[in-house]
């Protein structure tokens, strides 16, 4: 149980209940778990922020893969119990590494990767240390990814460092069923 | 100059052209400056993440005043000078006072402020330190703002640090009249 409840369709502001109602229909129908139920008690935000979500998830032309790794990342730098449990699972299933996944959830030193791999992995992981890329890392990622590309999975790390703000600062605690170890914190 | 071009519409594939064109209406062709020069390099994510900021800037009926002092926090806590060169003096305009916006960019301890500056500051500095919201501090929060004004303040805070993840990743520079002291970091 997060910190508020799901919100009420009937005790939103009139105003809001047309957004309420496409963000639900879009989102495929009333989602108990994760953040959704949280971000619906602004219902123009979500509806917004789930066309943002969809492009980001299934618009960029990006292996799976490598979206999944880029989430890993910026869950882990969040320490976002719920974001992990979720995406280390598909991480796996889209053909990540297991050891990638392991290493990154435990902060060990990583395993020799491919290229693209390294690349995003040391693009992230930079930038939530130290706020800042060092000009190597951020020419070997440009490489690898091209600008386009570059510019998105940055989004994405940042969208989902935006989410564990969401799901952690509301207490959306990852469910008792899981699969996957949680992340040491 | 960030470390890549700004985006010129011929260079810009055909089936982005449309999303281009309705991204850059505004500004008349090109954005050169900014995260939006940064954004435009995928013009299908800048048409899609335009709506969620216009949302949480200008149609959320969250107080100004209180908006700024979320974008500073996140600025301050993401290390970005850009952002703080541009919302600084929007955060003094809107009545946040010198010593509060001097205090959080040199870390000092702050000066004595309203409930509702202060339930944001904590909300804020926890989560980008520790990753998580204490009870108390989430209760405060929740009792001043609401459930909607809360969520959007959250989403407000993580749509910035991933504006500050592309303008410090990509170098962004700032512009060259200034009238704020940089983040000293």
């Amino acid at each position: 149980m997060a910190r508020i409840p799901q919100p009420n369709r009937d005790q939103l502001p009139a105003d809001l209940r047309d957004a309420y109602d496409q963000a639900v229909a879009t989102i495929g129908g009333q989602i108990q778990a994760g953040p959704w139920p949280v971000v619906l008690n602004s219902p123009e935000l979500a509806l917004r922020r789930i066309n943002l979500a969809d492009y980001l998830r299934k618009g960029t032309g990006l292996p799976n893969k490598i979206l999944e790794l880029a989430i890993l990342i910026a869950v882990r730098a969040m320490d976002c119990q719920y974001a992990w449990n979720a995406h280390a699972a598909t991480a796996r299933r889209e053909g990540l590494d297991d050891a990638i996944v392991d290493a990154i959830r435990d902060k060990t030193a990583m395993p020799s990767m491919p290229a693209p791999e390294e690349a995003l992995v040391n693009f992230g992981t930079e930038f939530y240390a130290t706020h800042k890329v060092s000009q190597a890392t951020f020419q070997k990622a440009l490489d690898q990814f091209g600008a386009q590309q570059l510019v998105e999975l940055t989004s994405l790390m940042g969208h989902y460092a935006q989410t564990s703000f969401i799901l952690n600062a509301f207490g959306v605690d990852a469910p008792e069923q899981r699969t996957e170890p949680l992340l040491p914190v | 100059m960030a470390r890549i071009p700004f985006v010129s519409r011929d260079m810009v594939p055909d089936e982005f052209r449309a999303a281009f064109d309705e991204v850059t209406a505004e500004t008349g062709g090109a954005i050169i400056n900014g995260p939006g020069s940064i954004t435009l390099n995928s013009p299908e994510f800048a048409r899609v993440r335009g709506p969620v900021t216009s949302y949480l800037r200008y149609q959320t009926t969250f107080p100004k005043r209180i908006q700024e002092l979320a974008i500073l926090t996140t600025a301050r806590a993401m290390d970005c000078q850009y952002i703080w060169n541009a919302h600084a003096p929007a955060g003094r305009q809107q009545g946040l006072s010198d010593a509060l916006v001097d205090a959080i960019r040199d870390r000092r301890s702050l000066p004595e402020v309203t409930a509702e500056e202060s339930a944001v500051i904590a909300y804020g500095r926890e989560f980008f330190s520790d990753h998580k919201v204490s009870q108390a501090t989430f209760q405060k929060a929740l009792d001043l703002f609401g459930a909607q004004h809360l969520v959007e303040l959250t989403a407000l805070m993580g749509h910035y640090s991933q504006t500050a993840f592309f303008l410090n990743a990509f170098e962004v520079n700032l512009p060259e009249q200034r009238t704020e002291p940089v983040l000293p970091l």
